[in-house]
């Protein structure tokens, strides 16, 4: 096996198509209610030689694709000089996940930008101060980040919205991608809220599917409307029967995250470990396209919802040659 | 003199002086000049060498006994043996080291014509030996960490 390629999960991967996801610490600048890092966790980070010595030698295998994440990265006095560094040693695609706040200082989001940042991606919690603060923990939280988003758009950056699919927001998705698409944002990923780690036991966050989809098909259809992208990352296509073509499966994006303590598949993380119930055997997707359903979801509510798609057989038994 | 062992070559009490010699394929050069340097407080030291073995030679700056001349003999062998791996360790990470004393410099240079920070406290800086490497800093306490038992008392 050459150097170039790197086992995810049951898959040799090329590094050239791999987004290394360093999270580099789980500190964060705010709590917001479903978050699933520990207190434990948030002393977690990595200290800046690893980051490095990681990126060295997967971009050495080919890699060009990173990505910084937390916790909260914007808050890493080391993110920006990380950024330049990459940049300059053949990273062609920088991606940083955040909360968003820290682009409301004008200043901060054109170092951002100059240092090399190829793609913002910002975790949009709602479309009302009062949601956003309710969410987030801070009562500024929707003007900040809408300050951000203005001025990354100002400097010529469109950032991709990051929206979580939760009790107290999936009557509000349709609407959260209209503000923000009203800002500029044309690009939505639906998140399912996870079950683990800090959010174990806060069971009412996550409703089922089945009920919380009025929601999310209005976000999809509100989306068309507005000619933007709205997709679904963590729900398997059964349970959005009609919208299956909004749904990308987590395996499309071949992330290897690399964290303080370990390196996995994204699709093996804590947060969202994927699993197939024992319907999904047999299904057209299963082991293709279709990951299965988050195993703290099957924990939580069964596999009553899952529809497997029964496989193509051959009509006729095949011919001798 | 064929052994490789660090060994005593002489010692005299009565001149506060010790000789050892040592096989120098054994030890790196800088790992014998780091060792040696650490001792420089307690003895005046000479190097030299004689065919395949370096000789350190000893004498204390005040008089001392046999035991204290065999306990310097052994501190410098096991010194001889700290440096050696301080100086494979820093010969496998001298890239990576390289890398993040630049990134210290190009940080702490700044932007040359100071207008892109101007809204920032301070450059931004990495610590380079310390793995929480500190937040940036910025007017409003956006930035900083949220903390347990801390929220909304500040």
């Amino acid at each position: 096996m050459s150097g170039t390629v790197v086992k995810l999960r049951d898959q040799w991967v090329e590094y050239a198509d791999v987004l290394v996801d360093v999270m580099i610490g789980y500190a964060c600048n705010v709590q917001c209610d479903y978050c699933s890092i520990t207190d434990e966790m948030r002393k977690d980070n990595m200290a800046v030689a690893p980051v490095m010595a990681a990126l060295a030698e997967a971009r050495r295998r080919g890699a060009t694709k990173v990505a910084f994440g937390g916790g909260e990265p914007t808050i890493r006095r080391s993110l920006l000089p990380l950024v330049r560094w990459c940049r300059d040693r053949g990273w062609t695609s920088i991606k940083i996940p955040s909360n968003g706040l820290l682009y409301s200082y004008r200043a901060y989001a054109e170092e951002a930008v100059d240092a090399g940042i190829t793609d913002f991606h910002i975790s949009f919690m709602a479309h009302t101060e009062e949601l956003y603060a309710r969410i987030m923990g801070r009562e500024d939280a929707l003007a900040l980040v809408t300050e951000g988003v203005r001025n990354l758009k100002a400097l010529g950056r469109k950032p991709v919205g990051d929206l979580i699919i939760k009790h107290d927001t999936w009557r509000h998705l349709a609407d959260i991608v209209e503000h923000w698409a009203g800002l500029g944002v044309d690009t939505f990923n639906l998140w399912l809220v996870s079950l683990s780690d800090r959010n174990r036991d806060n069971l009412p966050s996550l409703p089922t599917v089945t009920e919380m989809r009025p929601g999310i098909a209005a976000a999809f259809d509100r989306g068309k409307r507005l000619g933007v992208t709205v997709r679904s990352r963590h729900i398997p296509r059964c349970m959005l029967p009609g919208y299956e073509d909004h749904v990308v499966d987590l395996r499309d994006d071949k992330v290897l995250v690399v964290t303080p303590r370990a390196t996995f598949a994204l699709w093996e993380s804590r947060i969202s470990p994927n699993a197939y119930a024992d319907k999904c055997n047999g299904c057209a997707y299963q082991h293709g396209s279709c990951l299965g359903v988050r195993r703290d979801y099957l924990e939580r509510w069964g596999d009553a919802e899952l529809r497997p798609t029964p496989r193509c057989e051959p009509t006729s038994a095949p011919t001798a040659a | 003199m064929t052994t490789t062992r660090t060994q005593i070559e002489t010692l005299d009490p009565a001149a506060s002086s010790l000789t050892l010699s040592l096989d120098v394929g054994l030890y790196p050069r800088e790992a014998l000049y780091a060792a040696a340097y650490v001792f420089i407080d307690r003895a005046y030291l000479l190097l030299d060498r004689q065919d395949t073995r370096f000789v350190v030679h000893f004498r204390t700056k005040h008089p001392v006994d046999e035991t204290v001349l065999r306990a310097m003999a052994g501190e410098f062998e096991n010194e001889l043996l700290a440096q050696a791996l301080r100086h494979q360790v820093t010969d496998a990470n001298q890239r990576i080291i390289e890398e993040v004393v630049a990134i210290a410099i190009a940080g702490a240079a700044g932007d040359p014509d100071g207008t892109a920070g101007a809204a920032l406290e301070g450059a931004p800086l990495v610590a380079l030996d310390d793995p929480d490497d500190g937040f940036v800093a910025d007017p409003n306490g956006i930035a900083r960490p949220w903390e347990p038992g801390k929220q909304g008392t500040e």
